[in-house]
């Protein structure tokens, strides 16, 4: 009865924050300003767990010994962490995989951060309080695609949640973003949930690809002849509601490709420091610069974007981990370069997220599904070359141990987001609208930040 | 008139009769037993506990059976959860991060106190895991808050070698990513 009446008022509070959204849209505009400067977040998911404390990890003394115990066999020698410039205030002296200099260096310029282990809460857990059965968990804990929502979402009391926070963001600054048909949040790995709400459509574009219908705007006559004939289609006046919504929908999604290629045009083409084409991530993130390039042709001063990096899972070897870093590390580095050409490097922000970290322990070859993990943020706002959170000792059986090495989050992703909604210009009042569930974890009312992270002036 | 009222009185002493039967009876459905001692699932039928045995399971019945194969084992697992998420209110919210305490969970491990797996059953290594009929423990790969891919390391008995034995084969959404 309690934990149903728990869930009960947790429905109704995101529920009523939803509804709220609908409200405060148009105040939006007014509350931040018609000339308040262009702001876009860019989230990296790295989709299927990844294994931060080899990402992120103790580099010498008492810190590596912990470590070196705990992971074994899935350890990294000490030649293959490349130290930070400073140790932790506890003494701890961390390291970043070698994989990743470019992201170090970023670091080291104080344009990069972490934040350690961070994962999804429901409210204030403690190890006891799992033991003997009288915590509330996320739901699905452990599972990918109930982790993957829930950090698209900040809502794990739910399995079944109709927006992204994100797509709250959407709602929110859905009058500062004008009339554009292109919505504020374009991703490059298809739909998803972080991005969606009932008020906010998700933009999709293929790496590559020209958003829209193939050869809509060819001159041929076998090709103007195919638009009228599907013009014609989609104009009709359907009495059938869905197949009119249907109908305006698709004229919709024509139209906002064309306005977004009509954007792209107008502005000079970025010159791309993207060397690779073979690499799944800068792929991606080429096109968010081509998007955030074409944002004042669209009329934004508030953008998300969504790239999304499978192949995180290594239950059966780690071996792969490393050259995956690589990867991250060369499209960060080289999305940073761009923006930083672009003289945006204060105004767009990078952030990672992940499943879930993994188990400390082997389980031979490579680790489990855990619980907390390390993310890295990246961007000219960030105050950066610092660990935020608490990053954990890694012991096995440590007082954050659930077992095998699941660390329980010391950080939840509600303080992780509310960092980043603030900096996008969410009123501290109005987390809730975004962030139902970040009262649990952050009071609103004092003058501190939730975790400091970024630079909030 | 002396035959109706009869007819009446027997009518309400059945009724009374059926409703008696019914109170004392524990719920047989599904095959459930009270046992405190895991003896009902060897056809016994002691009744003096919280903790309901299900002798009638399929995993009870025919899990590591000589007759059948690894992959039979693997669907027994799966339907076993599958079924338990049917009979245990919010599966989703408890604790399962691995295969003790999916172990612990079908054997009773859960708030209403149902076992598909009898405490003790010789499937159950001593540290509390599923083994496989190789005596390895089973892999609980949870894809999603109620799906999950089991996984046999074989005959050689090493995880993630060539002969390892997966159910289901192909599943939504390869590995998470």
């Amino acid at each position: 009865m309690g934990e149903a009446s728990c869930a009960s008022v947790g429905s109704i509070a995101a529920l009523s924050s939803i509804l709220n959204l609908k409200l405060v849209g148009s105040l939006s505009g007014a509350e931040i300003g018609p000339t308040d400067d262009y702001k876009a977040l860019v989230c990296v998911f790295l989709a299927g767990g990844n294994d931060s404390f080899n990402m992120l990890l103790p580099q010498s003394g008492d810190g590596y010994a912990e470590y070196a115990e705990s992971r074994r066999s899935l350890a990294l020698p000490v030649s293959q962490i490349t130290p930070l410039s400073h140790a932790l205030p506890d003494g701890r002296q961390l390291g970043l995989n070698v994989s990743m200099p470019g992201v170090l260096d970023l670091y080291e310029a104080e344009k990069a951060a972490f934040v350690a282990n961070v994962g999804t809460l429901v409210e204030a857990t403690t190890v006891s309080g799992i033991q003997n059965g009288t915590a509330t968990l996320p739901l699905g804990l452990f599972s990918h695609s109930d982790q993957q929502l829930h950090w698209q979402t900040s809502l794990p009391d739910t399995r079944s949640p109709d927006s992204g926070w994100a797509g709250r963001l959407g709602d929110f600054f859905k009058d500062l973003n004008g009339v554009s048909g292109v919505s504020m949040n374009i991703s490059t790995a298809g739909t998803n949930v972080f991005q969606s709400s009932s008020g906010t459509s998700v933009f999709s574009k293929a790496p590559g690809d020209t958003p829209g219908l193939a050869n809509w705007e060819n001159p041929s006559p076998i090709f103007r002849n195919r638009r009228k004939a599907i013009e014609t289609v989609l104009e009709a006046d359907y009495q059938n509601v869905f197949e009119r919504a249907f109908a305006g929908r698709s004229l919709d999604a024509i139209a906002a490709s064309k306005e977004y290629l009509d954007a792209v045009a107008a502005v000079p083409e970025v010159t791309s420091p993207f060397s690779t084409t073979t690499n799944p991530i800068s792929l991606q993130l080429k096109d968010v610069v081509e998007g955030i390039s074409a944002r004042e042709g669209m009329g934004k001063k508030r953008q998300t974007f969504f790239v999304k990096a499978p192949g995180w899972d290594h239950h059966s070897s780690l071996d792969p981990h490393p050259a995956m870093l690589a990867q991250l590390n060369e499209a960060i580095t080289e999305f940073q370069t761009a923006i930083d050409s672009m003289g945006l490097s204060e105004k767009v922000t990078l952030f990672t997220a992940s499943d879930f970290g993994r188990t400390l322990s082997p389980n031979g070859g490579g680790s489990d599904h855990a619980w907390g993990g390390n993310q890295i943020v990246v961007g000219g706002a960030v105050n950066g070359r610092k660990v935020y959170g608490s990053y954990p000792e890694l012991a096995m059986g440590n007082p954050l141990d659930t077992g095998r090495g699941r660390l329980l989050p010391t950080t939840s992703v509600d303080e992780y987001f509310a960092e980043l909604a603030l900096w996008m210009g969410v009123p501290k009042s109005s987390l809730p609208l975004i962030l139902p569930n970040v009262g649990r974890f952050y009071d609103a009312s004092t003058s501190e930040p939730p975790l400091g992270l970024m630079n909030l002036v | 008139m002396i035959w109706r009222l009869g007819f009446l009185v027997a009518l309400v002493l059945a009724i009374l009769w059926v409703v008696k039967l019914t109170s004392q009876v524990p719920d047989q459905s599904a095959g459930v037993d009270e046992d405190p001692t895991g003896e009902a699932a060897s056809g016994q039928t002691s009744s003096s506990s919280s903790l309901r045995v299900l002798s009638k399971s399929w995993f009870e019945m025919e899990y590591g059976t000589e007759d059948t194969t690894t992959i039979h084992d693997l669907e027994i697992v799966s339907s076993t959860l599958t079924e338990s998420q049917t009979m245990i209110k919010d599966f989703t919210s408890y604790f399962l991060p691995d295969n003790a305490a999916i172990t612990a969970f079908l054997s009773g491990g859960n708030r209403d106190r149902l076992a598909w797996i009898r405490p003790g059953h010789k499937a159950i290594g001593r540290d509390g895991e599923l083994m496989d009929r190789f005596g390895t423990p089973l892999f609980f790969h949870r894809e999603t808050g109620t799906r999950f891919q089991i996984r046999s390391a074989g005959n050689d008995r090493t995880m993630w070698t060539d002969d390892d034995v997966v159910y289901p084969k192909s599943t939504q959404g390869k590995r998470g990513n």
